[in-house]
């Protein structure tokens, strides 16, 4: 008998042990699932939008500043934000799926839309936008978002791929840091020049795939837009980039690894100082401009002489979970307050990030901070009009890695040109067959 | 000279290894107190400049002291579920006698071969449902007792004669006195084992506090330390500044523990 209530006694602490360390919970959780339609959770009638982004550093401070905004000047509206590292945002958000912790928008890069369109149900932006906001969005970034009939996304913050290169190593070549090559000759010709003067490469290409294949992929697709080729055609049923554009874009490369111009290497030695220039993101201006590692400088992705102009779109794009109607309709009017030209104006300034839509990428107010505050991000901001998005399916992610994977080996010199494309597009179509 | 061959080529050995263990940590401190420029352009493993203010900048940069204070709760929470609750069921285990102990000891082995990754979609809707989303509770509940504390203390106690245990109880010692005043102090050197392991666990975890919080008020200094690698570039300098910072608890608890872990072999060996 006595053993027995010790026993017990020890079996009670560990509940009330368990018990004190629920006790301890903070408060109400905001992801409670009934908060919105229901308006409970406290908050006496407020309708709650929870916003999970992955932005970091300067990004983070300045959408929770305009997010504080949005929320004291509206009435019945709590808005919270979360922090989710951007590699494992898709993760949470499936374990969030799993059990109805949703939250209210999703702000992830461009191409997890159809991604995010899978693990829940998104709400149909087109009739809860205002449709001058819509029309006011540049066209290849809001047909990113058109999915089956809906527009499942809007973008909130755009970037994209140009030409930035080392002005201290073109000095050094004996070379005008003022007039950066602007053709695909041109960018051979002078990384030749940069070679014989410095030793160093003139020109970075990412030729690895690696374990995700992005980064070769989409810096390709650039060059293969600008020949004149698509990645996928237009339904995303089929590879269409095995032809005499595909050919050129990846000769191009080929070449230029060939004559040295670009080092067939791990990505990161123009960053080091390493090589004269390669094709970046409109992001590293702004990471740069505190503390820039060398002098540099910014062109438009040079284009074949005979070809168009054309450059890949990254960013981040907004999601609605349709958890329930009064949330969904608040986030959506909080993402038509956040494309006004106002609020973009003051993210891109504050961020270094590219304006969404037409009216502020054209317009004199943007243009003239650019021009004053980030000349190096002009080009960036000139070739909006050009740039092109990749393909929308869910099953991207693979279908670039398996891309990258065949065209890494010609790059490498194991396979040619015309086998590397054939094997190539074998090796995406079987990705889009299985599904 | 065939000895001093002999030591010599094993001096090589081990300051082979000593080198391979010690340079990581090097190039982390290296890398804390550079400049973001001298981040992608120095290629040296000892510190050539010194920006201590790294640190300070890094620190700022989240809110740090609330991540500590974070990871400190939930890593002694889930400590001392281990300590008690493995203890008391390998106790059970390694001294009870009840219907198909054996067998549920086996499933218990069993389920180590379980990756905790295909626990943690049920494990979260659980916690979901509770309503513990974002809550000390969430980090720390599901986490207060394991299959690999409980097998290690088993098999530590079983290795302790039963004779012990049979002498209290002929003095009139209970089953739980025996189990405080016999096993718990001739197995401190497991429970060090275990806590040292179980913490190490618990302040490098990342997944679980990561799918269970969202709020600044309830990070952990690991989920912290991923915002310092975004998705257009990470700041290598605060990074490693940061992981500084978040090495030296666990290294401190490495350095405790250890030198328990070592004074208890030493008393049980005496007291054999």
């Amino acid at each position: 008998m006595h053993r027995t209530t010790r026993w017990s006694a020890a079996a009670a602490a560990t509940a009330a042990l368990a018990l004190a360390l629920t006790g301890c919970s903070s408060g109400g959780s905001s992801t409670d699932p009934s908060s919105g339609a229901a308006g409970g959770g406290g908050g006496g009638g407020e309708v709650k939008v929870e916003i999970w982004n992955y932005w970091d550093g300067t990004n983070a401070d300045v959408f929770d500043q305009m997010v504080k905004q949005y929320d004291e000047q509206t009435d019945g509206v709590t808005l919270t934000t979360a922090t989710i590292p951007n590699a494992d945002f898709l993760t949470k958000l499936r374990a969030a799926a799993s059990s109805k912790t949703l939250p209210t928008i999703a702000i992830g890069d461009l191409i997890w839309v159809p991604q995010i369109a899978q693990i829940g149900t998104l709400a149909d932006l087109s009739t809860m936008l205002p449709s001058d906001v819509l029309s006011d969005v540049n066209p290849a970034l809001v047909s990113y978002g058109s999915i089956d009939g809906k527009q499942l996304s809007v973008p909130v913050s755009a970037n994209n791929l140009a030409y930035m290169y080392n002005r201290t190593l073109f000095t050094e070549a004996g070379l005008d840091p003022d007039k950066p090559p602007t053709t695909w000759d041109e960018v051979m010709s002078t990384g030749k020049t940069i070679l014989a003067k410095t030793g160093k490469p003139g020109y970075e290409l990412f030729t690895q795939a690696g374990d995700n294949g992005e980064g070769l992929t989409w810096n390709f697709q650039v060059n293969l837009w600008q020949a004149g080729g698509e990645f996928l055609n237009a339904d995303n049923s089929a590879a269409a980039f095995n032809n005499p554009a595909g050919k050129k874009a990846l000769q191009y490369w080929v070449d230029l690894i060939k004559a040295g111009v670009s080092p067939y290497a791990a990505w990161g030695e123009f960053e080091k100082g390493q090589a004269a220039a390669a094709q970046e993101g409109s992001w590293m201006v702004g990471i740069w401009a505190s503390d820039p590692p060398f002098d540099f400088g910014t062109a438009k992705a040079p284009a074949p002489a005979d070809g168009k102009a054309a450059t890949n779109l990254g960013g981040e794009q907004a999601m609605v979970f349709n958890n329930d109607d009064a949330s969904a309709k608040a986030a959506a009017d909080f993402l038509a307050w956040f494309l006004k030209p106002e609020q973009v104006t003051s993210w891109c300034e504050k961020t270094g990030m590219l304006p969404v839509t037409t009216t502020v990428a054209t317009g004199s107010d943007y243009l003239g901070w650019v021009k004053d505050s980030q000349p190096a991000l002009l080009p960036f901001v000139e070739q909006m009009p050009d740039a092109h998005a990749r393909p929308n399916t869910p099953l991207y992610p693979q279908i670039s890695l398996a891309f990258a994977q065949q065209i890494e080996k010609a790059l490498a010199g194991e396979v040619s040109v015309d086998d590397a494309l054939a094997n190539a597009e074998e090796a995406v179509n079987q990705v889009i067959a299985q599904g | 000279m065939n000895r001093r061959a002999a030591t010599f080529g094993r001096h090589a050995v081990l300051l082979v290894g000593a080198v391979a263990v010690v340079v990581p940590f090097l190039w982390m401190f290296t890398t804390s107190l550079q400049t973001r420029a001298e981040t992608y352009t120095s290629t040296s493993v000892l510190p050539t400049s010194w920006h201590w203010e790294n640190y300070a900048h890094a620190w700022a940069a989240a809110p740090f002291g609330r991540y500590y204070l974070n990871s400190v709760v939930m890593a002694l929470g889930i400590v001392a579920g281990h300590l008690v609750l493995d203890a008391l069921a390998a106790y059970a285990f390694a001294r009870l006698r009840f219907p198909l102990r054996d067998q549920l000891f086996v499933v218990l082995l069993a389920m180590l071969l379980v990756p905790t990754f295909v626990t943690v979609i049920p494990a979260y809707s659980l916690v979901a449902g509770f309503g513990w989303i974002d809550t000390y509770a969430g980090l720390i509940v599901p986490r207060l007792a394991d299959v690999f504390g409980i097998i290690l203390l088993r098999q530590y106690f079983a290795g302790i004669p039963q004779e012990l245990d049979d002498a209290a109880r002929i003095d009139g010692c209970s089953r739980a006195g025996t189990f405080f005043r016999i096993m718990v102090p001739l197995s401190m050197p497991a429970f060090a084992t275990l806590a040292i392991f179980s913490f190490l666990f618990a302040w490098n975890d990342f997944l679980w506090p990561l799918l269970v919080t969202n709020s600044d008020e309830m990070r952990t200094v690991q989920i912290g330390l991923a915002s310092f690698e975004g998705r257009y570039g990470t700041t290598w300098n605060y990074l490693m500044a940061g992981t500084v910072m978040a090495t030296v608890p666990a290294i401190a608890v490495f350095m405790v523990f250890q030198r328990l872990l070592v004074r208890g072999i030493a008393m049980t060996g005496l007291k054999d």
